[in-house]
C-alpha cells in the first residue's frame, strides 16, 4: 500500500478511519527499511519493542479509547536524546554501550502520545558536523543520491523520513543541525525558539544554543509534532512559562500583506546560482500571492560563524568534560593513574571532530585569550540579536538559503575541517539569535539534489513561519519523496 | 593575528593525550580554526549592559529515590560493592 510515503497527517486519519492498522504501517516502514537501510546507514539502533507497541495501540482502538493523533505513528529519534533503557550513543564510541536510566521529556510525551519508535537515528558525534560523517559507527547517505552526504548532523533522522524509513523523526539544531540535513534531503525541518522545546534529556553540545525539534514530509506534520513537543518544562528551566498555540488549527495559506524581509547578505557570491534562483523563484511566488518582499541588511551576519565556533566550541569543551571515564562512557583499560585513566578514556572515546573543538574551546577561554575571543564573540552575538530585532521591526519573518550549497560528495571535505565549517554559514545566525527558523525543499540542483528555502521568524512565532512554509507548500503541490523501486 | 598554538598545553588542560604523530594534523586544523574565528571586530570588545531578565530556577532540593542505585550503576565501568571502582589517588 506504500504507507510510509504518506504523511502523518494523512496516516493518522488513516488510522483513525481504521484504513489501516498501527501494526500494517510498522511492517510497511519495516519493510523500506530492510530495502534501503543497507545502503542509507540511517540507523545506529532498532528498537526491539515496536512492534509490541503497535499492537498496543492497536488494541486500544479497538476498545474504542481515545487515541492521540499521533499514535501508531513511526518515529525515529536521533541519537542524542535520552530514551531509556534503549542505548543513546550521540554517535561517539565514549556512549557506546551507554543506557539511560531515563527518558528526555519529549520522549516522555511522544511515547504517552503513542508513536512507535522504530530506531535511534546516526548522528556526527555529540552533534559535531555538517554531513554525518564523523559519526563513530558509519557514514548516513544521501537519500537523492548514495555518494553525497545527508547533511548533519541529524542527517540520520532526515535520510530515514526522505526515503520512508521513517514517517516522523526528532533532530537537534545547534548550528543548522535539523534545517540543513532537511535541505540536504529535501524535507521539513523546524528549529523552534530556544526555550520552545525542552532540552532534559538531549546530551548537551552547546546549551545555550541547542533545540530540539521535528523532521517531516510536510509543513502540517511539523505543525502537528511541533505541538505535543512544545511547552514549559520544570525539569528545563530555560524553557518558556507561554501557553503553546494550538499550530494546527492556526494553520494559514495565505501570505496576503506578509512582510518577507530578504537580506542581501545571504545571496552573494558565497551562495551558488542554482541555489540562488531557487530561492529567489520561491520567494518571487510568495510575492505574486500577496506577500509584500523587501531587501533588508543582516550585516553581522558575516561574523556569525566565527561567533558559533567559538561559543559553541566553549561551551562542549565545559559540557563533554563529564566523560571521564569513570560514573559511565568508555573507559581505557589501560592507565597509570586517575589523571592518566581520564586522559586515556577521553582520547579512546572521542574522534578527532570533537577533540578538535574540545581544543578550540579551551583555547578561547583559557588565559589570555578569553577577552580577545570568548567576550568578543558575546558582544558579537549581542549585535546580531539586535540587528534581528530591527528587521523585525518592519518584517514579519525572513527568506534566505538553508545553505549556500546543496549537498556535497562524501568525504569531500575530510581534509579541511574549516571548510566544512562553511555550510553552516546560513543556518548559525538563528541560533546566536535564539530564534525559530523552518527549512522546507524549494527546488532541485543540476544533479537533482535538493535545495532548501530558509525562514526565520521572531521569537515564538514559529505560527508565521509554519504558515507561510505551509502556503509555499499549498502553491508547489507538497514536497515529493525520492523514487525507490 | 598570527598566534603560537601550544596543542601540547591545551591538550594536557582538556585532559586529552595527543599523539606525537596526531600533533601536526592538529596544529594546522588549529591554525585554521583560530584565523576562521579571527574576524570578529575590534568594536565588539566592549559588552553591552547585560539585561535583568533572569531565569526562573527550580528550587534547589535534592531528589533522592527517583532511581535505583543497581540501575544508575548499570552504566559504571567498573563497581564493587554498589561504588564504582577508580585508581587508588592516595597511597
Amino acid at each position: 500500500m506504500n504507507l510510509n510515503r504518506k504523511t502523518a497527517s494523512e496516516l493518522s486519519l488513516m488510522l483513525q478511519q481504521k484504513q489501516c492498522s498501527a501494526v500494517e504501517l510498522l511492517t510497511d516502514t519495516q519493510q523500506q527499511l530492510q530495502k534501503t537501510e543497507d545502503s542509507l546507514g540511517a540507523y545506529i539502533t532498532l528498537c526491539d519493542s515496536s512492534l509490541q507497541r503497535a499492537i498496543e495501540i492497536d488494541n486500544a482502538r479497538a476498545r474504542g479509547e481515545t487515541l492521540h493523533p499521533l499514535a501508531g505513528i513511526p518515529l525515529a529519534v536521533k541519537d542524542n536524546i535520552s530514551t531509556k533503557g534503549i542505548r543513546t550513543t550521540c554517535g561517539s564510541r565514549m556512549l557506546e554501550h551507554y543506557l539511560p536510566p531515563f527518558d528526555a521529556t519529549v520522549i516522555e510525551r511522544l511515547r504517552a502520545a503513542g508513536t512507535v519508535m522504530i530506531g535511534k537515528t546516526n548522528m556526527d558525534e555529540f552533534g559535531m558536523g555538517s554531513s554525518t560523517e564523523t559519526s563513530y559507527f558509519h557514514p548516513t547517505r544521501n537519500p537523492y543520491h548514495p555518494e553525497y552526504v545527508p547533511g548533519g548532523s541529524s542527517g540520520g533522522s532526515a535520510a530515514a523520513v526522505a526515503s520512508g524509513e521513517a514517517v516522523l523523526a526528532l533532530g537537534s539544531d545547534t548550528g543548522g543541525s535539523i534545517r540543513q540535513p532537511a535541505a540536504f534531503c529535501g524535507v521539513v525541518g523546524l528549529k523552534p525558539t530556544y526555550g520552545c522545546v525542552s532540552r532534559y534529556g538531549l546530551v548537551a553540545y552547546a546549551s545555550s544554543l541547542d533545540q530540539i525539534g521535528p523532521i517531516t514530509r510536510s509543513v502540517r506534520d511539523a505543525a502537528l509534532f511541533l505541538q505535543f513537543i512544545a511547552g514549559y518544562d520544570p525539569k528545563d528551566a530555560t524553557t518558556a512559562r507561554t501557553a503553546v498555540p494550538d499550530y494546527t488549527a492556526q494553520l494559514t495559506d495565505s501570505v496576503q500583506g506578509l512582510k518577507i524581509g530578504v537580506p542581501d547578505e545571504f545571496f552573494g557570491d558565497q551562495t551558488e546560482e542554482q541555489v540562488k534562483n531557487a530561492v529567489m523563484k520561491a520567494i518571487r511566488l510568495l510575492e505574486q500571492h500577496g506577500a509584500v518582499v523587501k531587501r533588508v541588511s543582516l550585516s553581522s551576519a558575516e561574523y556569525a560563524l566565527s561567533v558559533y565556533y567559538i561559543l559553541a566550541s566553549a561551551e562542549a569543551s565545559s559540557n563533554l568534560a563529564r566523560f571521564d571515564g569513570v560514573r559511565y562512557g568508555h573507559r581505557a583499560e589501560t592507565y597509570m593513574d586517575l589523571g592518566d585513566l581520564y586522559a586515556q578514556s577521553r582520547s579512546e572515546g572521542f574522534g578527532d571532530e570533537v577533540k578538535r573543538r574540545i581544543l578550540l574551546g579551551t583555547f578561547v577561554l583559557s588565559a589570555g585569550y578569553y577577552e580577545s575571543y570568548y567576550r568578543k564573540a558575546q558582544a558579537a552575538q549581542l549585535m546580531l540579536r539586535q540587528e534581528f530585532e530591527t528587521i523585525f521591526e518592519e518584517c514579519d519573518l525572513i527568506a534566505l538559503p538553508t545553505a549556500p550549497a546543496p549537498a556535497f560528495p562524501l568525504g569531500k571535505h575530510q581534509q579541511d575541517p574549516t571548510k566544512l565549517y562553511h555550510t553552516d554559514l546560513y543556518t548559525v545566525p538563528a541560533n546566536l539569535a535564539g530564534l525559530p527558523a523552518i527549512s522546507i525543499p524549494c527546488g532541485r540542483a543540476a544533479n537533482n539534489l535538493p535545495i532548501g528555502l530558509q525562514l526565520i521568524g521572531r521569537p515564538f512565532d514559529e505560527q508565521c513561519i509554519l504558515n507561510t512554509a505551509y502556503a509555499y507548500e499549498q502553491l508547489t503541490g507538497g514536497f515529493p519523496m525520492p523514487a525507490y523501486e | 593575528m598570527n598566534k603560537k598554538i601550544d596543542i601540547p598545553y591545551l591538550a594536557k588542560l582538556a585532559r586529552l593525550h595527543i599523539r606525537d604523530d596526531e600533533l601536526d594534523g592538529f596544529v594546522q586544523d588549529m591554525q585554521a580554526m583560530i584565523e576562521m574565528v579571527d574576524t570578529l571586530p575590534v568594536e565588539a570588545q566592549t559588552l553591552p549592559p547585560q539585561g535583568t531578565e533572569s531565569t526562573q530556577l527550580r528550587q534547589d532540593i535534592a531528589v533522592f529515590g527517583a532511581y535505583a542505585t543497581a540501575e544508575l550503576m548499570k552504566n559504571a565501568p567498573q563497581t564493587q560493592s554498589d561504588c564504582i571502582v577508580v585508581p587508588r589517588t592516595v597511597e
